[in-house]
């Protein structure tokens, strides 16, 4: 498997939210989901520049919804995972997986 | 709009200086995040002060992402010239400033060198600190034209 076709640290938590979160994803519902589970603190801008480098991947595809008064009406970009992000997520967390095989416990906590 | 209204707007100028890093849908979907999580979810959960600082810093974190993702979309000509022109801005105006001071400094032997040299570094910041906005915000210009859109 090629080096860029493995994710990066945070590129990994991205895509895990956005799984977490579900239909209609946006930017801030990303950023408060990574902030919430993996206590987190990140910034806006740097959930959208990952978000569009993985869209430049193709492992997400976005979509711009309707604006709304909250916003100051600007609309909303929503994302959603492509199958092939769907792939390089299972081939990340695998990888992980593997490392961790046979090391003792403390590294371990699924034996 | 009433005083309530405006009394909830995020800090203008934060909003403008992120504004320049963005485009198009990036900037309405960047920008619309942050004002609705500060107006629906900060602002009245822990009140206007923390939610401004909230925003602030926002802004100030996300600038270096984003400024890094649209370095990497620009091309590598379009990049250094950004930062030159950034540089120029401001180091031009602070360079002429600095050489003003020191021959004002040198045709008034009767004022002390502290007084003017108060009023001079004054002057001095202000302009140093316009320039860099300045200087800042022509380069963000320059990098988002050549990057079709700048996340």
């Amino acid at each position: 498997v090629a080096k860029g076709e493995f994710l990066g640290e945070f590129e990994q938590l991205v895509l895990l939210a956005l799984l977490r979160v579900g239909e209609g994803a946006y930017g801030m519902a990303i950023r408060r989901e990574i902030q919430a589970r993996a206590q987190r603190e990140v910034s806006i801008g740097a959930v959208y520049a990952t978000l569009d480098r993985l869209e430049e991947k193709g492992l997400v595809k976005s979509r711009i919804g309707e604006p709304t008064d909250p916003r100051g009406g600007r609309a909303k970009k929503c994302f959603t995972m492509t199958g092939a992000g769907a792939r390089a997520l299972e081939r990340s967390q695998q990888a992980v997986r593997q490392m961790l095989e046979g090391l003792p416990a403390r590294w371990n906590p699924a034996r | 709009m009433n005083d309530e209204t405006n009394v909830i707007q995020p800090p203008r100028f934060a909003e403008w200086l992120l504004a320049q890093s963005l485009q198009g849908a990036d900037r309405d979907a960047v920008l619309g995040d942050l004002q609705e999580e500060f107006t629906t979810c900060i602002a009245p959960s822990r009140g206007i002060a923390v939610a401004r600082w909230w925003y602030r810093q926002q802004v100030a974190r996300s600038l270096v992402p984003l400024c890094i993702r649209a370095w990497r979309r620009a091309s590598v000509a379009r990049a250094s010239v950004a930062c030159a022109a950034a540089g120029l801005a401001t180091g031009l105006p602070a360079t002429l400033l600095l050489t003003l001071r020191s021959f004002v400094l040198q045709q008034v032997p009767l004022k002390t060198t502290a007084d003017v040299s108060a009023a001079f570094a004054a002057a001095l910041l202000a302009i140093v600190a316009l320039s860099l906005v300045t200087g800042v915000s022509c380069a963000l210009r320059l990098l988002r034209s050549g990057s079709g859109s700048v996340r």
